[in-house]
This record gives structure tokens, sequence and C-alpha cells, in this order.
């Protein structure tokens, strides 16, 4: 009788041990899947160089700014593309089509496309997919070029001056504008000087919140232009102008395009703790890519 | 910075009547003794309320800032609002308000 009830309470321990067991495991393989989902270009760190990493000085790319590559002499050719991908950032893999298109354009036209990746070793099978027609590869640190996320295409003119940069996944039209800068040359100078609206409302994350987010230039005056519906409040005054400007029950969207990571990072900050809505959004000319300072956004309950 | 002597601005009549408000913004430059050395005002409205905010601030004086045990000379920016509520010209001083919310 004794030894009957004592196999029933071991079957029956060793049952909720299982499930126990079971359950352990269900977190964390949730766990794993929701950091590997939630990692901004779901690439895991021990893939490529840490060193590597694009650094979000993108005042080192300015349009403008001579460069020098030691992977290309920029005087071969009428101007130069430079495409920053890496192998398991999404918007990469998404555009791969573009981006073979760039390669087979470029290369009919003559016009140079150097694809630079983190790791040329481990991103041999990438540049194998994307299977372009013609292009030269680079590191990353080899170009000693930083950019604020990937894709990124830079087009240098012949004399190694920087004149336009393309960020993230980009919309038809910018690729036709990118395909016709290709096929044009001399539509590189037009490009140039066409304005483009500049702020951040051509993100289309943005149209979700509608009317109900301000958009703040965190930059010193001297630096940017008033732009219509952009409020202009500086880094430094925005703990004491946040309350008498700001209005609670909108999303305040903080326009990094002209301040570095770190003047970014304080302005969501001080906004966040002030009880507001806060999201940052890169340069003028992003439109989604894997990088820092993609769409961010952070709550914090009042 | 603390300020010890405090002279706010007045809302020049010209800009009331004319309903102009909003932000004034100063960047001050104070001595290691605490009086100021400098202002410059960064944002008006318009010109009477820069000249009124410049006036105001250089009559301003502050405790001497020290650092690690040391006066030195500082630079900090000050904000007045300039505001016509209920038909009065207000006034306010921004930065003391958020010193004493601290």
């Amino acid at each position: 009788m004794l030894v009957r009830s004592w196999k029933k309470l071991a079957i029956r321990f060793l049952k909720e041990l299982s499930w126990i067991l079971a359950s352990v495991v269900v977190v964390l393989v949730s766990l794993a899947v929701y950091k590997h989902i939630s990692s901004p270009n779901h690439a895991s760190h021990d893939d490529f160089p840490s060193n590597a990493t694009p650094s979000l000085a993108r005042q080192v790319i300015g349009v403008g700014r001579s460069i020098k590559v030691a992977a290309i002499d920029f005087r071969k050719y009428p101007f130069s593309l430079i495409l920053f991908a890496q192998p398991r950032c999404g918007y990469c893999i998404r555009s791969e089509p573009f981006h073979r298109t760039v390669s087979v354009e470029a290369a009919k036209n003559k016009v140079a496309f150097i694809v630079a990746v983190p790791s040329r070793k481990k991103a041999q099978q990438y540049l194998n997919d994307i299977n372009m027609s013609s292009y030269i590869t680079a590191e990353w640190k080899d170009l000693s070029l930083s950019v604020d996320g990937t894709p990124t295409i830079i087009a240098v003119d012949s004399n190694g001056v920087v004149r336009r940069i393309w960020i993230g996944q980009l919309s038809p039209t910018k690729e036709k504008e990118i395909i016709n800068l290709i096929v044009k040359h001399d539509a590189l100078d037009a490009a140039v000087k066409e304005k483009s609206r500049g702020g951040i409302d051509n993100y289309p994350i943005l149209a979700a919140y509608g009317e109900e987010r301000q958009i703040i230039d965190v930059s010193e005056r001297a630096k940017t232009e008033p732009r219509q519906g952009v409020i202009n409040i500086p880094l430094y005054e925005l703990p004491i102008r946040a309350s008498y400007e700001l209005d609670h029950r909108r999303l305040q969207v903080v326009d990094c395009a002209n301040v570095s990571l770190k003047a970014c990072s304080a302005s969501t900050d001080i906004l966040a703790k002030a009880g507001y809505r806060t999201a940052a959004v890169g340069a003028g000319e992003y439109y989604q890519s894997c990088g820092m300072t993609a769409l961010r956004e952070r709550t914090q309950e009042r | 910075m603390d300020a010890t002597t405090v002279v706010k601005p007045e809302y020049p009549p010209s800009s009331f009547s004319r309903h102009h408000e909003g932000p004034a913004i100063v960047e001050v430059h104070v001595s290691q003794k605490g009086s100021v050395v400098a202002a410059k005002v960064l944002e008006a409205p318009d010109a009477a309320i820069s000249d009124a905010v410049d006036a105001a601030l250089k009559k301003w004086s502050f405790q001497p800032t020290l650092l690690r045990g040391t006066p030195v000379q500082v630079t900090g920016r000050i904000v007045f609002y300039f505001r016509i509520v209920n038909g009065k010209p207000v006034v306010v001083d921004a930065s003391l308000d958020t010193r004493k919310r601290r």
C-alpha cells in the first residue's frame, strides 16, 4: 500500500517537473526569438568585427566633403557610387533587386560601383546571392568612412567630393533618381541643386501619427534655417522651454538631422523625463534603414 | 548659476500694442565674482523686447560659481516669455520657474 502511494507520488512529481522544465524551455526560446527579432539588423554581434560597425558620424561623409578611398581612383570615372550594406540587414536584403539594377546600369554607363561590406570573407555568400554583374568590393574598415545605417549609397564625383547620400531602403522615386543619375551623368549637379523638402515629413512612418505630433529641431540657431511646422529649441534650452512650448498630448519627434547621436539621445531623454512621448528621427534623407538612429519611440507613463 | 539680484524686463509698450509675444533667450557671461560681463540676446519676438531684456540682464548678479572650490567664469542661458494674458502684458522668467520646480 505504502509502496503504491510512493510510486504515485513519484510519478506525479516527475510529471510536474517535466511541466516546469517544458515551461522554462518555452520561456528561454521565446526570449531568444524576441532578442533576435528586436535586434535592429537581426545580425548577431559575433558575425562581424565590432570595430566594423558603421559609426554615426554622418559629418564624416557629408555632402560637399572630399573623401579618399584606397580601393578606387575616383578620377577614372565620371562619378562613383559606394554602397554600404550588410548581409543580414533586412532593408539591404529587400533592396537587393535595386542594387542589382544599379550594378547593371553602372557597368553599362561606366560608373564605378563599390560594395562595402563589414567583412568580405563573411559577406561572400551575400555578395554571391545578390549576383551583381559588376562591382568592386571593399570592407568598411578599408574605406575609413562612417555611415548612419545600412544600406547607404554615396555618390562621389571625379574629384572625390561626396555629392549625394541616400540612406535606407529607398522609395521607388528615389531609386529612379539614382538610376537617372547613372544614365545621365549631368543630372548629378541638377540633383544636388534640387531642394528636397529636407524635413522629416518625408518619413512614411510618421504619417501614422497624423497631426498629433510636433517636430523639434534641437540644433543651434545659426546652423539651420527655420522650417515650416518645425520648432527650433536648441538642446541647451530644452529643459526650460519644453514645458512652456510643447504639448503633452502630441508625440514629440526630435529631428536629429543636424545633431550628433549624443545630442539626439539627450534630447529624447529630457523629453521623456518631462513626461512626453518622444521619437527621434535621423538624417533628412532617411527612409528606413538598419542603424542606430532609425526611428525609435519611447513612451513614459505619466 | 544662482541669481542674487533679479531685474525682470519690462514688456515694451510698442511690442504690447503690436501684440508681439513669444520667448526671449539671452546668453549671459558671468564673471568669477558673479557679475554679468556680457549678455547677448539670441532670440526675441522683436528688437524692443530684445533691448528690454538686454538692459534688465545687465543689472543681474549671481552667486560666484565654484569649481573645486575656485570661482570660475560661467555662461548660461535665461529664458523669458513675453505673453499677453487676458489683454495684459505678462513677462515670465522661465529659468526662475525651472529653478523653483527643482
